[in-house]
């Protein structure tokens, strides 16, 4: 069925406007995977559960996180059993089940970043940001946080990372100059 | 001196190289770069700027170097934006009174012997480098610069030997895994090499999950085509057609930079069809790893490739026998690679001059934690630690005490004062308790408390344990459970004796390196402060004053 298709057979049974809406882009993100996975098997010529990797970094990288449906839809395709893809996709750390907020701020937590007390870099963002554990994003889905195990920048200890831009020998002070620029910018 | 080129220089012949890896990024050379653009516009010289890799004294970033044609380069270090224009402008007029060290002398400056030559600062004095000898010099984006510093004539040289020849070569040069274990790569080399197949692999390992280990990262984000070099090379000495480098999650530009490296390679006919008319035929491919320590161990590696978890599997069978999809596969680290194209361009009498009888070569080292100077140097192996931490790495910071190395990240072990005069190389870290490892060494001084390590170290096992064999799930946490105990102040004189038990049982009947290595930074740091434990358990104080429920402030 073609993206036109869906809405005027939507528009045959008088739903609502809100829910109308919805369904469209449900219906418009399935299909939005179903381009992302097809292109991913197309350009893979080795075998394809070994693609399996890739087309779930690359959704998430689309998506911003690994949805019941795309996992299902991956298991369709590809015909590795829907237990084998979700075991994957809660194998490694790089993989979230749960959308991420705009901003991603990962807080290294290696051995020079814990001695240089990463723990509260880490304990005043979650406190600033008011995000209650094990949830991982701020309310307003501006912001999530995360601990890494080594971002490699031991040097310049303790480090984070938002988006792509790393920030060096934090401090309270600094942290809140930095969020208060991106939340300026936000506005 | 490098001659006067087009490729190097701008038209004025000018070159402004900013160290732009990530360590530098994160100090600000981005607006770093910006400057140096604006100034060199504003002074109307048309000076080439170069975003370079890192030196490897993240210290002193943001790092820049100026150099003339008819000139030796002229470092600046922990240069703000600000004084970029009074920098060059001055530079222009032969004032350098703001630089740090000056690469050789030769033309002339005013003021010249104020500065010190980069060789004779402590920090660069007793490197040797050759794997990351090009990082912080060469365009890393640029073939045509790796070339001109005399990249590809290894791969050249190798392709006119024989594959026979080019195992030999590497194996004579006494080369052992720097990912690591330390195995012997010529020898790997050739168990590959002997197992019959119509397909064979190799794999780069750029995972380096090792906590307090970025060397892989600065050498593959300063010299890309390096690291590309030594794997085509291996590949057609173990008679692959096929490799693929396999890069951790975090390790973003550096994946980057590889996967351009490879773009380019296939570009100028080093990758793809009959490779310099010699008749190899040679894929590259990059893959990002989706994040799991474990897969730093090489059958979790081949099983995160081919999409499934990173379990580990029982060895035998070896890689070399039966790996990625069932074919024959040599795994080699990014280190171990860069040092290829120097023992097959220069041969392999070049590359063992430094080193121990056991241990050939050089290591880099990344010296991190509560020390002076920090960074990645590439040293001789068998240099002492005391050399290392003090000579090189300045000693401690703020008029602390050195109390602790911790060597190896999560498999190595807790060294003490006692350790100082220890050679690095393989067997003596070894019998020492602890192990190469990838060559993070982690300084610690009286401010940081030992079982609060030893614990974190532990937390870090626990969550990256796969799960798959009992020992390692269930004895790792039991072993974390009771440093916890001991850090909240309820501990008790048999907890000792305890972790030991437990640790001895883990390190004996896991299924692979993760869990018998992953008690060794707590069982070492028993063995050699056990008087710090007791302060914690008999006296309920931490000295380090970290523990917050023993009056710590952490």
């Amino acid at each position: 069925m073609k993206d036109y298709e869906h809405k005027i057979w939507l528009k045959k049974i008088h739903l609502d406007k809100g829910l109308y809406n919805t369904l469209v882009s449900q219906i418009l993100n399935y299909i939005k995977l179903e381009t992302i996975i097809d292109r991913i098997l197309r350009s893979h010529s080795f075998n394809r559960s070994s693609s399996l990797i890739p087309m779930l970094q690359e959704i998430q990288e689309e998506q911003g996180y690994l949805s019941e449906k795309a996992l299902r839809l991956i298991s369709d395709k590809t015909g590795v059993s829907p237990s084998r893809v979700y075991g994957v996709a809660t194998f490694f750390n790089q993989f979230r089940l749960n959308p991420e907020g705009k901003h991603r701020i990962t807080v290294c937590d290696g051995t020079a970043c814990h001695m240089a007390r990463s723990i509260n870099i880490y304990n005043w963002l979650i406190n600033e940001l008011h995000i209650k554990p094990p949830s991982d994003t701020s309310d307003d889905g501006l912001f999530t946080v995360k601990k890494a195990n080594c971002l490699g920048a031991c040097s310049l200890a303790p480090v984070m990372r938002i988006d792509e831009t790393f920030y060096r020998e934090l401090t309270h002070e600094k942290l809140r100059s930095i969020l208060d620029k991106i939340r300026e910018d936000e506005k | 001196m490098i001659a006067h080129n087009d490729l190097l220089y701008g038209t004025d012949g000018i070159r402004i190289n900013i160290g732009m890896g990530t360590c530098g990024q994160a100090s600000g050379a981005s607006s770093v770069y910006d400057a140096f653009i604006n100034a060199a516009s504003k002074q109307g010289v048309d000076a080439k700027v170069v975003k370079v890799g890192c030196i490897g004294a993240c210290f002193a970033e943001p790092l820049v170097e100026i150099i003339s044609y008819d000139k030796p380069g002229v470092l600046y270090r922990n240069v703000n934006p600000d004084d970029s224009e009074k920098i060059l402008e001055d530079y222009l007029m032969g004032k350098i009174e703001e630089a740090w060290a000056i690469r050789e002398y030769a033309g002339s400056y005013r003021g010249e012997h104020d500065h010190p030559l980069l060789y004779d600062l402590p920090y660069f004095k007793y490197q040797v480098r050759d794997a990351i000898k090009n990082c912080g010099i060469i365009d890393p984006e640029s073939i045509d610069e790796y070339i001109f510093f005399g990249g590809y004539s290894a791969l050249e040289n190798a392709l006119k030997m024989t594959q026979d020849e080019v195992v030999e070569e590497v194996t004579k040069s006494g080369l052992r895994g720097r990912g690591g274990a330390g195995f012997n790569t010529g020898l790997k080399w050739r168990l590959t090499r002997a197992t019959p197949s119509d397909k064979k692999y190799i794999i780069c390992n750029a995972e380096e999950g090792d906590l307090g280990a970025f060397m892989n990262r600065i050498n593959a984000e300063g010299d890309p085509h390096k690291i590309l070099e030594g794997l085509i090379i291996a590949g057609y000495a173990i008679g692959a057609n096929e490799g693929i480098i396999f890069v951790g999650e975090e390790k973003h530009l550096m994946g980057e930079r590889l996967q351009s490296a490879v773009s380019q390679a296939f570009g100028h006919g080093f990758l793809g069809e009959s490779i310099l008319g010699s008749g190899f035929n040679f894929n590259v491919r990059v893959i990002t790893c989706a994040g799991a320590f474990v897969c730093g161990e090489e059958t979790a590696l081949i099983a995160a490739i081919e999409g499934k978890r990173g379990w580990p599997t029982s060895r035998p069978p070896f890689p070399s026998t039966r790996g990625l999809y069932s074919k024959p596969t040599c795994i080699n680290n990014v280190e171990t690679l860069a040092h290829v194209p120097k023992i097959i361009a220069e041969g392999s009498e070049a590359f063992a001059l430094v080193g121990t009888d056991k241990s050939k070569g050089t290591k880099v080292f990344c010296l991190t934690g509560s020390i002076k100077y920090s960074g990645a140097v590439e040293v001789p192996l068998g240099i002492s630690l005391k050399t290392l931490i003090f000579d090189i790495g300045g000693g401690m910071r703020d008029g602390h005490n050195f109390k602790a190395v911790q060597t190896g990240g999560p498999s190595g072990g807790c060294l003490s004062k006692q350790h100082l005069d220890l050679p690095l190389d393989y067997e003596s870290l070894q019998s020492a308790g602890s192990i190469m490892g990838s060559g993070g060494v982690v300084v610690m001084d009286d401010t940081n408390c030992i079982v609060d390590v030893a614990k974190f170290f532990l937390d870090f096992a626990t969550r990256e344990s796969c799960g798959q064999c009992t020992p390692c799930r269930i004895g790792l946490r039991r072993m974390h459970e009771v440093l916890e105990r001991i850090t909240s102040g309820e501990g008790n004189l048999n907890d000792l004796e305890l972790i030991r038990y437990i640790g001895a049982g883990v390190v004996d009947s896991s299924l692979c390196a993760l869990g018998r290595s992953a008690p060794n930074p707590v069982l070492t740091s028993i063995k050699y402060f056990e008087d710090e434990y007791l302060s914690h358990i008999n006296e309920k104080y931490c000295p380090a004053g970290v523990c917050v429920a023993l009056g710590g402030s952490h």
